[in-house]
C-alpha cells in the first residue's frame, strides 16, 4: 500500500528519464501486481454489488422472477 | 544441414523451434524442448478456438526430414502469408485491430489454461485485412503469475497507438528505430499532461515506467507472488477497454484529398480505370503492389480480380481512409501500408537482417506506378534512370503513367522549385525505361495528356 502510495504521489511529481542498460523487468512485474490488485478488488466490488442488488430485486418481486443481475 | 534448407533469420531468439524454407516452402521445426506446450495447444482445444476464428494462422504436421534433428519434435508447415509487413509500416486502424487481436488471443488463452509468452507486434500479420498470429509457438502452460509478455504489449502496442492519438502520427516511425517497442520512459515523457489524468493510460503508461525506474536500482525479493486468473483476465481487459476508446481524427493531409483536387474529368478517370483494367487482364498477376496508391482507388482494381495486392503510400492518413473502407466492406486481397518510396524499410535488427527490407520482400509480379512519376522526378529531383533502375528491382511486370510537364499537378509541383528538369520529357523518359524494360503497350489517357505504359522487365527477376 505505501509502495502504491508512493507512486501514485510520484507520478504527478517526477520527470520520467531515459536509460540504458538496467533491467526493466522488475518494474514491469511489479506494476503488474498493483494493477492486478485494483482489478481484482474493482471486480470483488462488482460481484458484491451485483449480490447486494440481486438481493433486494428478490425482495421486491417475491414470485421468483427476480433477474440475476 | 541439407543444403537446400534454410533457417530464417526472424526466429532464431525462440528456443522453441525455428522458422525454416526448403525448396521455397516455409515451414517451422517445433523442438523438444516446446513438446508439452505444443500438445497442450492442440489437447486443450485453444488452437481449433484461435483457427477457426481467424486469429491464428492454422498449420499442418509433416514428415519431412528435420533441419536440426537433435532437438526436432514435429516439423509444421504454416498457412502462407502475402505479403509480410513490419508494424511501422501500418496505419492507426491496422495498430489497434492487431493489439486488439493480441488481447482477444491471451484472453482465449486464459479460458483454454493456456498464456502468450510474448506480445510482439512482428507476431501479427494480415491475411484479407484481418489481423492474424504467426507465431504458433508463442503459447505456454498458464502459470499464475504476472503475465510475462505485460511489457511487451505496452511497448509494441500501447505505446505507439497513444502516441498516434494524442501527439502526432509520425511517431508510429518509433516502433523503426525501436525494435522491441517503443520504450515506457520515453512513452511517458511524451505524452501530454492530461494523459495521467485518464486511470488507464496513467497506470499502464506512466506509473509502469516510474516503477521500472523505482526498481531498476533495488533488489526485487524473488519469492513469487500469485496473481489470481480473476486479476491476470482483469488486467487483459482493462488493456482492452483502454485500446478499444482510442481513436485517431483523420485531418486533411497533403495527399488524402488528391482525388478531390486532381485535374482529372469523371472521364478521363473512368478512362484510366479502364485501360488499367486492360493491363491487368493481360498480365493476370498473383501479386501486386501499387506505389503510391493513395486510398486505393486503382489497387482495388487489382485486388478484386483475385491479385494479393500491397497499396503503399507515404500518406498515413490516406492509408488509414484506404484501411478503413477495407474493414468496411471486408475488402479481401488488399493491404495498405504506409511506405515512404523515397527511403522505403530497410533491413532492421540483429545482423541487419531480422526483418526484412522492402526490396527483399520482393520482387511483386506487377507494380502500378500511377500518378507518382512526377513527385519522384519533379518532387524529390530522382533522374528517370535511378527510377527505372529501383522500379525493374521490384517488379517484373509495370504499369507506369507518364504525367507531362504541361500538367496541372506538376505545374503545381513546379510553382516552388526553380524548373531544372529539362530532361522531364517524354523522350527522356522512355529512352531511360527502354533500358531496363521492354514496351508492351503504350495508352494514352482519353481527356488528358497523361499516357499509361504496360512495361516488361528486360531481366528475368
Amino acid at each position: 500500500m505505501r509502495l502504491t502510495i508512493f507512486l501514485l504521489s510520484a507520478l504527478f511529481i517526477l520527470p520520467m528519464a531515459g536509460y540504458g542498460y538496467i533491467d526493466l523487468g522488475s518494474g514491469s512485474y511489479i506494476i503488474q501486481l498493483i494493477i492486478a490488485g485494483f482489478v481484482g478488488f474493482s471486480l470483488s466490488l462488482k460481484i458484491f454489488w451485483k449480490k447486494i442488488k440481486g438481493r433486494f430485486s428478490k425482495k421486491a418481486k417475491p414470485d421468483g422472477t427476480a433477474d440475476a443481475g | 544441414m541439407p543444403d537446400e534448407v534454410r533457417k530464417l533469420p526472424s526466429s532464431f531468439r525462440d528456443p522453441s523451434g525455428f522458422l525454416f524454407e526448403r525448396e521455397g516452402t516455409l515451414y517451422r521445426q517445433v523442438n523438444q524442448v516446446y513438446k508439452e506446450n505444443y500438445n497442450l495447444l492442440l489437447s486443450s482445444g485453444l488452437y481449433k478456438a484461435l483457427t477457426d476464428r481467424g486469429l491464428l494462422v492454422h498449420h499442418e504436421e509433416t514428415d519431412i526430414p528435420p533441419p536440426d534433428p537433435q532437438r526436432a519434435y514435429k516439423i509444421i508447415k504454416p498457412q502462407v502469408i502475402p505479403f509480410v509487413s513490419h508494424p511501422y509500416e501500418w496505419c492507426f486502424s491496422e495498430l489497434k485491430e492487431a493489439a486488439l487481436a493480441t488481447l482477444k488471443i491471451q484472453k482465449t488463452a486464459l479460458s483454454f489454461g493456456m498464456s502468450l509468452k510474448d506480445a510482439s507486434a512482428f507476431n501479427i500479420q494480415f491475411i484479407d485485412t484481418k489481423p492474424v498470429l504467426i507465431d504458433t509457438l508463442s503459447f505456454e502452460n498458464l502459470q499464475l503469475k504476472p503475465w510475462v509478455a505485460y511489457r511487451q504489449f505496452c511497448q509494441h502496442f500501447l505505446n505507439p497507438l497513444l502516441l498516434v492519438a494524442y501527439k502526432d502520427f509520425g511517431l508510429n516511425q518509433l516502433s523503426r528505430v525501436f525494435i522491441d517497442g517503443v520504450p515506457m520512459s520515453l512513452a511517458s515523457r511524451l505524452l501530454p499532461f492530461r494523459t495521467k489524468l485518464r486511470p488507464g493510460v496513467a497506470s499502464h503508461v506512466h506509473l509502469h515506467a516510474l516503477s521500472q525506474k523505482y526498481f531498476s536500482s533495488r533488489k526485487v525479493r524473488a519469492r513469487e507472488r500469485q496473481v489470481r486468473l480473476v486479476s491476470l483476465a482483469g488486467i487483459v481487459e482493462s488493456l482492452e477497454s483502454l485500446v478499444r476508446k482510442l481513436d485517431f481524427r483523420l485531418k486533411k493531409t497533403e495527399w488524402a484529398n488528391y482525388y478531390a483536387e486532381m485535374n482529372y474529368s469523371p472521364e478521363g478517370f473512368e478512362a484510366k480505370k479502364k485501360i488499367v483494367e486492360e493491363f491487368l487482364e493481360i498480365i493476370k498477376p498473383n501479386t501486386v503492389w501499387d506505389l503510391g496508391a493513395n486510398t486505393g482507388v486503382f489497387s482495388r482494381l487489382a485486388s478484386r480480380r483475385g491479385s494479393k495486392t500491397v497499396a503503399f503510400d507515404v500518406d498515413f492518413v490516406a492509408v488509414e481512409m484506404d484501411y478503413r473502407d477495407c474493414l468496411k466492406n471486408s475488402e479481401k486481397n488488399l493491404l495498405p501500408l504506409v511506405m515512404d518510396l523515397t527511403n522505403p524499410s530497410p533491413a532492421i535488427g540483429w545482423e541487419n537482417q531480422e526483418r526484412k527490407s522492402l526490396l527483399e520482400r520482393g520482387p511483386t509480379e506487377a507494380a502500378m506506378a500511377l500518378a507518382l512519376l512526377h513527385h519522384l522526378a519533379i518532387g524529390n529531383n530522382l533522374p528517370f534512370s535511378k527510377i527505372a533502375e529501383f522500379l525493374s528491382r521490384l517488379c517484373r511486370w509495370l504499369m507506369i503513367e507518364f504525367v507531362p510537364k504541361t500538367d496541372s499537378q506538376v505545374q503545381r509541383l513546379l510553382a516552388t522549385r526553380d524548373d531544372i528538369f529539362d530532361r522531364y520529357t517524354k523522350s527522356d523518359f522512355e529512352t531511360e525505361f527502354s533500358r531496363s524494360f521492354l514496351f508492351v503497350r503504350v495508352a494514352p489517357i482519353e481527356g488528358t495528356d497523361r499516357i499509361l505504359y504496360l512495361m516488361k522487365n528486360r531481366s528475368s527477376i
